[in-house]
């Protein structure tokens, strides 16, 4: 056995291992973006990835052709936009009835959201191992894609853009414990931070902790992000459907629905710019 | 001297090896073919190495874990190159078990894909929840990692009776 620690193959293995180990420290210390080889990696298997997603995407959309009839899926569709329509429309309401006490700044910031700029992006492949549903999407840097943006569909929040490659990007969602966002409760105005709980994500839910005791927020409530941290001010993410005691910390958390089935996006927006933008560089992490 | 009928077998074994790669790879990352049972979901190229080094040297399984690696670390969440690392210094170690003290038989192939598979979820939560001071960070240990272990290993059985009749044909 002491002629393999000494053969050629083995030395050759121990350069390998730490030249990937000095990688992974450049990758890190510069941080936000993919190591060299991810991102070599990424940029040659991306398109790959998007046929084979859009291959498996055929054969499902023909799976359920066959099983439903077409007209039954574009009349689901448009009620799901009718259904999304008038959830902001709730929401818009909740605001105009609060506006009195102290919306006003809220919905000034809301006005500033003309000066949101968009990315289209594909979802290309999905970390199976990761139990918070986290993804890669087909737009990089090149495409004017930054750490920390935001990552939204027409539902709400999907999540924010974690690492940055070439042509590709990673997302990690909101129901990881690694994001926490400022959010308020749309109806009462009560604060707290979204953020993910791996009981939670088993149930495609998540968490807003820091809940007043005396505050008046219920089942059934929009949240929206407050605009502190990462995220601008006025985006959807769920609808409150249980109040409880943490068992790790004994405070007030709510369980939270997304308005968005992140485990059957497609698509995504990513906000590449909005006023306010890059005043936190961090994600509330620390 | 190898003669040239060896040679072109061994470039067809090669070749048959990276196209499984490319199938687990497949299987892995599309959601049209999902193999998750609950919260278990199996990495199915442990297994799949492991009997790679056993039949085609541990190198060869060495070089296919670090290629899968990266490939994994492309996608991966959160962790640089870990995926890379991990799978690469666990199927070294499991090659040089292999070539110093296993037989090949299905007990040892069992054996050690459970083994090979418990050290890398183990290590994933590691670094992924304990480091990182995520709460709750056992529950993953007990409600995805160790079933996605035992679920991987699994896996060795048709792997090892696929490569057995393939090496018997070949003699």
């Amino acid at each position: 056995m002491r002629f393999f620690f000494r053969s050629r193959q083995f030395k050759i293995l121990l350069i390998s291992i730490a030249a990937i180990a000095v990688l992974s420290i450049i990758a890190a210390v510069l941080g936000g973006t993919l190591t060299p080889q991810s991102s070599l990696i990424s940029a040659i298997t991306s398109p790959f990835e998007g046929v084979a997603a859009d291959i498996s995407a055929f054969f499902k959309d023909a799976g359920k052709r066959f099983q439903n009839n077409e007209k039954a899926i574009l009349e689901n569709a448009e009620l799901q936009k009718e259904i999304d329509k008038l959830r902001e429309q709730l929401a818009e309401y909740d605001e105009a009835v609060r506006q009195n006490e102290f919306y006003e700044n809220y919905l000034e910031i809301k006005d500033q959201n003309k000066d949101f700029q968009f990315q289209p992006a594909e979802i290309i492949a999905r970390d199976t191992d990761d139990p918070f549903g986290s993804f890669v999407i087909n737009k990089g840097s090149l495409n004017d894609i930054s750490q920390y943006d935001p990552i939204i569909t027409d539902a709400g929040l999907v999540g924010y853009v974690s690492k940055v490659g070439l042509t590709t990007s990673k997302v990690t969602t909101i129901l990881s414990p690694q994001l926490k966002v400022g959010a308020l409760d749309n109806r009462t105005g009560d604060s707290g931070v979204i953020t993910g709980d791996i009981t939670l994500s088993q149930k495609g839910l998540c968490k807003m902790n820091n809940l007043v005791r005396n505050g008046k927020i219920a089942v059934g409530d929009y949240v929206v992000s407050s605009g502190e941290g990462i995220f601008p001010a006025g985006l959807l993410i769920g609808e409150i459907s249980a109040i409880g005691n943490d068992a790790y910390t004994g405070t007030l958390y709510a369980s939270v629905t997304p308005f968005t089935d992140i485990s059957s996006l497609r698509s995504v927006m990513a906000i590449t710019y909005f006023p306010g933008q890059g005043s936190e560089k961090v994600t509330a992490n620390d | 001297m190898i003669n040239v009928k060896e040679k072109n077998r061994n470039n067809i074994i090669l070749a048959l090896q990276i196209f499984a790669v490319f199938c687990i790879a497949v299987i892995h990352y599309s959601t049209l073919f999902s193999v998750k049972i609950g919260t278990a979901s199996p990495l199915i190229i442990i297994p799949f190495l492991i009997i790679v080094s056993y039949y085609s040297g541990m190198w060869r399984g060495v070089i296919f874990a670090f290629a899968y690696g990266i490939y994994m670390d492309s996608v991966a969440a959160e962790t640089l190159c870990f995926n890379t690392l991990a799978l690469g210094l666990i199927i070294c170690v499991c090659g040089v078990l292999i070539t110093y003290f296993f037989n090949r038989n299905i007990s040892a192939v069992l054996l050690l894909s459970l083994g090979a598979a418990l050290a890398y979820f183990v290590l994933k939560w590691l670094f992924s929840f304990v480091f990182t001071a995520t709460e709750g960070h056992h529950i993953y240990l007990f409600r995805y990692a160790v079933p996605s272990a035992i679920y991987s290993a699994v896996f060795a059985l048709p792997f090892y009776y696929i490569a057995k009749f393939f090496s018997n044909k070949q003699k």
